[in-house]
């Protein structure tokens, strides 16, 4: 046969037509397909058994139940709501729902780190073993209880909800330093100012579940105030059955402002004096409530004291001072609007006025809560259903009673740094600003050991250079946190803690809760790096320190000083561990709630396996106030006069004092307020890229944060949309872009708190600009703890 | 056209989002990663890049301060049941998305995807997301992954599924306990997820159902319901203002 070109071209189309025809080439490009979709290196997620085990969230101070659900009981998966939890009631916000993404996080400390080069050079960080570290810690308290130098060891805790706070103390308090300090918290001044005029010195819990009109003068009810999914579905549910009325003073169109029912533009930081606007109001007409005015407060009416010197009471003092037409002045909220609004809240009932704003760090001024106590106090609206409520005690067993007889229990609060400033003040609280400024300004430092426990000052104070001062006079720096953050970068010796997830941690009721509660966090993971519990770490220094402090100290670990404690509620008999109950119709109702223990172990059991232990308010008989006049005290008699430079009794009532923002007007013309939304947490942990990945692009693109500016102040500073600037304020500047938004109100430039990291992972790492080295604190003049609420700031076009 | 195509199956399902009742807090969204392994970048602000399979909107009232006012609009694929194909079935060259006629679930299958994107210019809701990369986790984040749910790959197309994992697993579960399948509840993660129980999901073809009783309540409006799409996702609105705005371009 002879192949010419006619046979070949035939020969080969052939072949090509057959080969279609046959399955190989379709085979094969699926084979192709299927073989390029499948890379090693492409992650893939592996199969196992699915099971759920039950936590508390630990990521703010809300206290929500979860629910984990594990791959082979080894890994975690997803983290949900424990229906049980009578504060989430099943909900979960998306911070506690990214746990996960801190649990398996990339910037988490793998093994105790020590450094070896300069602070905060992280290559310099190097590993070494549990048994060096803790010898290292031992060895330093050794030699300075041996120069009788104990109070030269400081401790900064961030995580107040638990007994870990407690436990702290308690160490310190055997070893010899009163210097324990927490970061700043909203409760903070509630405390005191709530110790000033009832006697109790615990926050407030409010009942917004069973009022029936709500005032909220700036608490940012669905943006992290308090506790924030309990808000979020009593909000909701109340508002859709009509039930509630929300009535919102805000200088900010937030979600909260957008979700009420009613909201009501104020200036920035006016909200207190228009707290006593509607109190003129309702004092002038006669429509507060007099029975219980005149039963169980005190300082309503002007009064005598003892050596007959007269005093000018609240009435008269609301009555001249803050006259409808003048508050109007002051609040941008028209005359007419406020005596409407003072009869509207003494008419309809349960009705209750709640205050605060987003931050859960940020501390309030004295007078400014004073003023929102007092509003209430006026329809008697103290520990009533829908009132404010002095939340119950949990009877848990107090560390004091494992102090060993003949223990020597050293004097120790007069050695507390920061003490010589606080004397200064009338009712003096939070020391931390004072401490890190008395340190900062010593040439040697009193403190040469400083403890951080959930802690991270370097990023989260306001004006966070007080802290980076501080440290600056400070030999040795020992972070116990689980990730390489701010102050962990720039400690000098890192002892991971076990996360949330890993540990042994409980909790116990949370600031706006208005009944008891108390929860275990429990592991639900085996520790995936050489981290230990801080607990266990504090009882082995305890030991290894020897003499009297061990005696102190009989538990093996820290789970076993949470049993412990947890014997003090099983011998009270108290309250109730809610498991498989309606948990919201159980704070709607209030129905009353039996004991289902008897003994520790049982309740133990119960509160490891998803059920958290409540007890409700008592509202029905009288309270006992613990103040010089046994009642509630409008006229505030604890504060110390000598203390006052010029005192006048207005100085004792509630009045609108605000601390005015430095600098000058011309300079500075516009007030920097820093807000908070859900998806960018400002807590101790950086955003998670599960939020970040949800943040609008007017917030951050790029590594560049957006500062919200209403377009008329924009226009007045000839920017436009997306203009680069750099705001400055008198404590230090950023360079940021513009948007402009209708939400916020004019003069106002709104910076997101949250971004500007300098440390953790790179998902997160150098966004944006950190709103706290913005912030201005100022020292509250009565209680001396660190307040801000707005800096004076101006915008200059790059 | 429409309803002789359904009368095929009595399931149809579908979702409703009260916008009343949403706070924004987007415990939705993170839910939704989590649950499907969505991949994340070290820069997910540029939005034309970054995969979201349930995308957060804000709508405003365009009044100025202090009368303006917005909500927030979560946007998970509409999952079209207008006639024949979705607008993103019908173009698909591969047959890599299609609707399952049975439940109307839009699914998409990615070894069939050949990235070619035509669905995506296709949807007018913006719900599809295109892998531009290969995805990564960091080395610890690999443990976090939902075994129920296959990672995806660089090259093709992804979106919501209304999770119908959960809805495998549920009718597996059915099976097992001798019921029928058809039509089984199962709750997607998003639904799950809100706090305000503002995500309501189920059988819009069961007239008992919550979700089809939502669905006919006054407030109720979809998106673009001009372009005749037949959205399965409906929302409500008590404000006027933002009902108009469902028919307007998203932006």
């Amino acid at each position: 046969m002879k192949i010419n070109r006619r046979a070949f071209l035939q020969f080969t189309a052939g072949a090509i037509g057959g080969t279609l025809l046959s399955p190989l080439p379709w085979k094969l490009a699926d084979d192709t397909a299927i073989w390029s979709q499948n890379w090693s290196w492409r992650p893939k997620s592996q199969p196992g058994e699915t099971t759920w085990d039950y936590s508390i969230c630990r990521f703010c101070p809300g206290g929500c139940g979860i629910k984990v659900r594990l791959i082979d009981a080894k890994r975690a998966v997803s983290i949900t709501g424990n229906p049980n939890s009578p504060l989430s009631m099943g909900g979960l916000c998306p911070l506690g729902r990214s746990g996960l993404q801190f649990q398996y996080s990339p910037a988490r400390v793998p093994a105790p780190l020590k450094q070896t080069s300069r602070r905060g050079d992280i290559r310099g960080l190097k590993p070494i073993s549990w048994d060096e570290a803790i010898g290292e810690i031992v060895k330093t308290l050794k030699k300075l209880d041996n120069e009788s130098e104990t109070n030269a060891v400081a401790w900064i805790t961030g995580d107040t909800s638990g007994s870990m706070v407690q436990f702290i103390d308690y160490f310190l308090l055997n070893y010899g330093s009163p210097n324990h300090f927490h970061m700043p918290s909203a409760v903070d001044n509630q405390k005191l100012v709530n110790m000033a005029m009832q006697g109790f010195n615990q926050p407030l819990g409010f009942d917004i579940e069973r009022a029936k009109l709500i005032l909220n003068f700036g608490a940012s009810l669905l943006e992290g105030w308090g506790s924030p999914v309990r808000n979020q579905k009593t909000f909701i549910k109340a508002v859709q059955d009509g039930r509630t009325e929300y009535i919102h003073f805000d200088w900010r169109e937030s979600i909260t402002s957008s979700r009420a029912t009613q909201w009501i533009p104020v200036k920035p930081g006016t909200q207190a004096a228009l707290a006593l606007g509607l109190c003129h109001v309702i004092v002038k007409e006669g429509l507060y409530n007099r029975e219980f005015v005149e039963a169980n407060c005190f300082g309503f009416e002007d009064w005598e004291d003892k050596e007959g010197n007269k005093h000018r009471g609240f009435k008269a003092n609301v009555l001249k001072e803050y006259s409808p037409s003048k508050v109007a002045g002051l609040t941008g909220v028209p005359a007419e609007k406020i005596a409407q609004l003072a009869r509207k809240f003494s008419k309809e009932g349960p009705s209750l006025a709640i205050w605060g704003t987003g931050s859960q760090n940020n501390p309030a001024n004295f007078y400014e809560e004073m003023a929102f106590i007092s509003l209430n106090a006026l329809l008697g609206n103290i520990n009533k259903p829908g009132g404010v409520i002095n939340q119950p005690p949990v009877p848990l067993k107090p560390f004091e009673e494992a102090l060993t007889e003949g223990t020597h229990r050293k004097e120790l609060e007069e050695l507390r740094i920061g003490r010589d400033t606080l004397e200064e003040f009338p009712f003096p609280g939070n020391a931390i600003y004072a401490a890190l400024e008395e340190i900062a300004g010593s040439e040697h430092s009193q403190v040469k050991l400083l403890f951080l426990y959930e802690a991270n000052p370097a990023y989260c104070l306001a004006e966070p250079k007080a802290y980076s001062e501080a440290i600056s006079k400070i030999d040795t720096v020992v972070s116990f946190s689980s990730f390489l953050d701010e102050s962990s970068i720039n400690a000098d010796l890192i002892l991971p803690n076990h996360t949330p997830l890993e540990r042994w941690d409980d909790f116990i009721t949370p600031a706006t809760s208005p009944f008891a509660f108390y929860g275990i966090s429990k592991p639900v993971l085996n520790p995936v790096k050489k981290t230990r519990h801080t607990g266990d770490v504090l009882i082995r220094i305890a030991k290894a320190l020897g003499g009297e402090i061990v005696k102190n100290f009989p538990w093996s670990d820290y789970q076993a000083v949470l049993k412990w404690r947890l014997e003090g509620i099983a011998e009270a008999s108290e309250g109730r561990a809610l498991e498989g109950e309606d948990v919201s119709r159980v704070m709607l109702t209030h129905a009353r709630l039996e004991p289902n223990f008897k003994t520790a172990d049982e309740l133990w059991k119960k509160l490891t396996s998803g059920a958290f232990w409540v007890k409700l308010p008592d509202t029905t008989s009288e309270t006992k106030f613990k103040t010089p006049s046994g009642k509630l005290e409008l006229y505030v008699q604890k504060l110390k006069r000598d203390k006052f430079k010029k005192w006048n009794d207005r100085l004792f009532v509630a009045n609108f004092y605000p601390l005015e923002p430095s600098g000058k007007k011309d300079k500075f013309p516009y007030l920097l307020i820093p807000y908070e939304i859900m998806q960018l947490t400002s807590c101790r942990v950086a955003n998670p890229p599960f939020m970040t990945k949800l943040l609008d692009d007017t917030l951050l693109k790029r590594k560049e944060l957006f500062v919200h500016v209403n377009p008329a102040t924009a226009r007045e500073a000839r920017l436009s949309e997306g203009a680069r600037v750099t705001v400055e304020t008198p404590v230090g500047k950023g360079i940021v872009k513009v948007h402009l938004s209708e939400q916020v109100a004019p003069g106002v430039i709104a910076m997101a708190r949250g971004l500007g990291h300098s440390a953790f992972d790179e998902y997160i790492k150098g966004k944006g600009v950190n709103a706290n080295k913005l912030t201005e604190v100022q020292l509250d003049p009565v209680t001396g703890i660190g307040t801000w609420w707005a800096t004076r700031a101006k915008l200059t076009k790059l | 056209m429409s309803k002789k195509e359904h009368e095929k199956s009595s399931v149809r399902y579908g979702m409703v989002i009260d916008l009343d009742k949403c706070t924004g807090c987007m415990a939705c969204a993170v839910a939704c990663q989590e649950e499907n392994n969505i991949s994340f970048l070290k820069d997910d602000s540029i939005k034309t890049r970054s995969i979201n399979w349930m995308r957060i909107y804000k709508l405003e009232n365009g009044k100025k301060y202090p009368e303006h006012r917005h909500v927030i609009l979560p946007r998970p694929c509409m999952h079209c049941d207008s006639p024949h194909h979705s607008p993103c079935t019908f173009v698909c060259p591969v047959n890599a998305t299609q609707r399952d006629e049975e439940t109307g679930i839009v699914n998409q299958v990615y070894p069939r995807c050949i990235g070619c994107r035509y669905c995506m210019a296709a949807c007018p809701y913006y719900a599809r997301n295109f892998n531009w990369w290969d995805p990564t986790w960091p080395k610890d984040m690999v443990e976090m992954l939902n075994p129920d749910v296959s990672t995806r790959m660089r090259g093709v197309v992804e979106k919501c599924t209304f999770c119908s994992h959960r809805l495998l697993k549920a009718k597996d579960k059915a099976r097992v306990n001798g019921e029928n399948p058809k039509g089984i509840e199962y709750t997607p993660a998003c639904v799950e997820a809100c706090p305000t129980g503002a995500i309501v999901f189920g059988n819009l073809h069961d007239p008992e159902s919550e979700v089809a009783k939502l669905s006919k309540d006054k407030r109720a409006f979809r998106l673009l319901e001009k372009l005749k799409t037949e959205p399965k996702v409906y929302y409500l609105s008590s404000h006027e203002w933002v009902r108009k705005q469902g028919d307007n371009d998203l932006k």
